[in-house]
């Protein structure tokens, strides 16, 4: 590849362990850092391109990004999964362009070769004809697959490296919150049915990644919806999820929890159920009651639990959704929000859920524009280059290491930034 | 008719533009909806809107943006509606409205200050199921289809 620019992660982040943690600001602002990132991050670690139940049978494609690489992840005919790079290997059409849909097989419409669901050259058309391939020629075997595809529970990711960490290494703790989170379903399973919301934002993506598991902005950047929910939270079908009337019930229960700094990158921000005699005796008591028999005790709080959670580098879990960015720029993000269905839950449930997604989340909600728009701040701020540092300290003297290289932190602890910084610094240190 | 019905939907529109919300909720039916739908497919139940307000969600909408200091709407959004390409037809007692209509949005702001001080155009086909009553009519329910509704969508945190 020929490239010559490198940098030296440690002038990008700075840990005094237990007492300071800084982030240069060039780290969101920088055209190179950010082609650097594309590789560096995007190409060496597992990306989640989607969740199976968007792939419902052969022939069932999902496009997605790793990075800059196009990529299609197809279902084959036995209902295996693949995952190609979203080009002809002739002359480079992309193949599919939908973000999603049904096919019989993969035809470029260019010069009409012709790929099955598995990737492999079926028809390389007018292949005799004259001036067309000889004897010699070196057909190429099939498409040019991702090295690497898993999935966890229905949550499918690619990597880019094959020498990769086993998914389930890589998602580490974060698996707890995945589990829990899927099981609020009585079959432990969840369906993506809804178009997602996508929404743009002027900043850099790792301004989404800190701030999906940032406990400590909500009662600012979100004040006003605080306010909204104390007189209007019964009536419009909030759902308990932003629970606690009051500004003073929902700063409690906001600050209570639990932080955690993952291995590989990834941060959750977990607060236990406010109420879960409320939820067994509530208008959903039988789903709850249910959970409650099928796992004890112990296992249902978990499971009650509120968690916001990030996969490093470019997926959450909050709510009940899942959460894709896709960086366009250096200062250009793109984000997909997919509400999911809790399978086996009642209809009105899940349509309620619905409602309380357009409510917070929506491009007409009261939540996430205000999350973008403070995006749209901190990338107007981090003009003034001469100020060098972002700060990242908070609640670090209180982290304490857990044995499997986690930080668990106290409820609104930076804890799970500190997380992200650490994994991108480590993987932008290691050359081509 | 028609003329009744276009004046109607135009002072809809110049209430929105005016911010006059309180009339523009007293516009509605009791049980009238206000929906901005993501995709065309009706899948009941299993498909998020962009806006789906109930009257109880109108108007904590409205008390939001009239009472409340939040980030997308500081400072708050100008808009400019053109409403046209009116036809209307009844139907089970309800007159069933569509519309075009092209819909300018801005917040103020200079070059300096990121995502501010530009024009967008929000393109949309708005249909309306009005109730005649005395003297004019009821929304039953306002539908905004965005013409890019598969695409991605700007800060919309405002009434349009």
């Amino acid at each position: 590849m020929g490239r010559t620019y490198d940098i030296d992660p440690d002038d990008y982040v700075r840990e005094k362990p237990g007492r300071q943690f800084l982030v240069r600001t060039e780290a969101y602002t920088d055209r190179d850092v950010f082609d650097l990132e594309m590789r560096r991050v995007f190409e060496r670690t597992w990306v989640y391109v989607g969740h199976e139940t968007e792939l419902p049978s052969a022939g069932s494609f999902k496009t997605a990004q790793v990075g800059r690489q196009p990529i299609v992840v197809v279902r084959g005919k036995e209902g295996e999964l693949h995952a190609f790079f979203n080009r002809c290997v002739h002359r480079g059409a992309a193949l599919l362009r939908e973000a999603a849909g049904c096919v019989q097989e993969l035809r470029c419409p260019y010069h009409g070769w012709v790929f099955d669901l598995s990737g492999k050259t079926r028809l390389v058309s007018e292949r005799n004809d004259p001036g067309g391939y000889g004897p010699d020629f070196e057909q190429p075997e099939g498409l040019e697959p991702v090295p690497r595809l898993g999935s966890y529970r229905g949550l499918v990711f690619v990597s880019l490296d094959p020498d990769i960490v086993p998914l389930e290494t890589y998602l580490g703790s974060m698996k707890h919150i995945i589990d829990a989170k899927l099981d609020l379903s009585p079959t432990g399973r969840i369906a993506i049915a809804s178009t997602p919301y996508v929404c743009r934002y002027p900043g850099n993506w790792k301004l989404q990644a800190e701030n999906i598991v940032d406990a400590y902005h909500f009662m600012h950047t979100h004040g006003a919806f605080v306010k909204l929910q104390a007189k209007f939270g019964d009536s419009t079908g909030d759902f308990g999820v932003h629970k606690g009337r009051s500004t003073r019930e929902m700063r409690e229960q906001r600050f209570r929890g639990t932080t955690r700094s993952c291995r590989y990158g990834h941060g959750f921000a977990q607060v236990p159920a406010a109420d879960t005699d409320g939820l067994l005796d509530g208008e959903f008591g039988d789903l709850y009651r249910g959970l409650h028999a099928q796992h004890g005790q112990e296992a249902f709080e978990r499971i009650a639990a509120k968690a916001t959670s990030t996969v490093f580098p470019s997926m959450g879990m909050i709510h009940q959704q899942i959460r894709v960015w896709r960086p366009i720029s250096v200062d250009e993000t793109e984000v997909l929000i997919y509400p999911y269905e809790l399978e086996g839950a009642p209809d009105a449930f899940n349509a309620g859920m619905l409602r309380s997604q357009e409510r917070f989340y929506g491009p007409s909600g009261f939540g996430m524009v205000d999350d973008t728009e403070i995006f749209a701040r901190v990338s107007q701020g981090l003009r003034a280059d001469r100020v060098e540092w972002l700060l990242f300290d908070r609640g670090m003297d209180t982290d304490e290491q857990t044995g499997e290289g986690d930080y668990r932190g106290l409820p609104s602890s930076e804890a799970p930034q500190r997380a992200l910084w650490r994994e991108w610094r480590r993987l932008m240190g290691q050359g081509a | 008719m028609l003329q009744d019905i276009s004046q109607f939907v135009f002072r809809e529109a110049k209430l929105l533009d005016d911010k006059q919300y309180e009339a523009w909720l007293a516009l509605f039916d009791d049980d009238g909806l206000y929906v901005v739908p993501l995709t065309e497919e009706p899948r009941p139940g299993r498909q998020a809107d962009i806006v789906n307000d109930n009257k109880a969600a109108r108007e904590e909408r409205v008390h939001h943006l009239m009472h409340h200091w939040f980030p997308a709407q500081q400072p708050p959004s100008r808009t400019r509606h053109f409403v046209s390409n009116v036809m209307a037809e009844e139907r089970d007692g309800l007159w069933r409205v569509s519309t075009s209509q092209l819909i300018y949005e801005t917040r103020a702001g200079d070059w300096f200050q990121v995502g501010l001080g530009e024009v967008r155009p929000i393109v949309a086909g708005v249909d309306y199921a009005l109730r005649e009553v005395e003297r004019g009519f009821r929304i039953c329910e306002k539908r905004i289809r965005l013409l890019d509704m598969a695409g991605w969508q700007a800060n919309l945190a405002f009434i349009y």
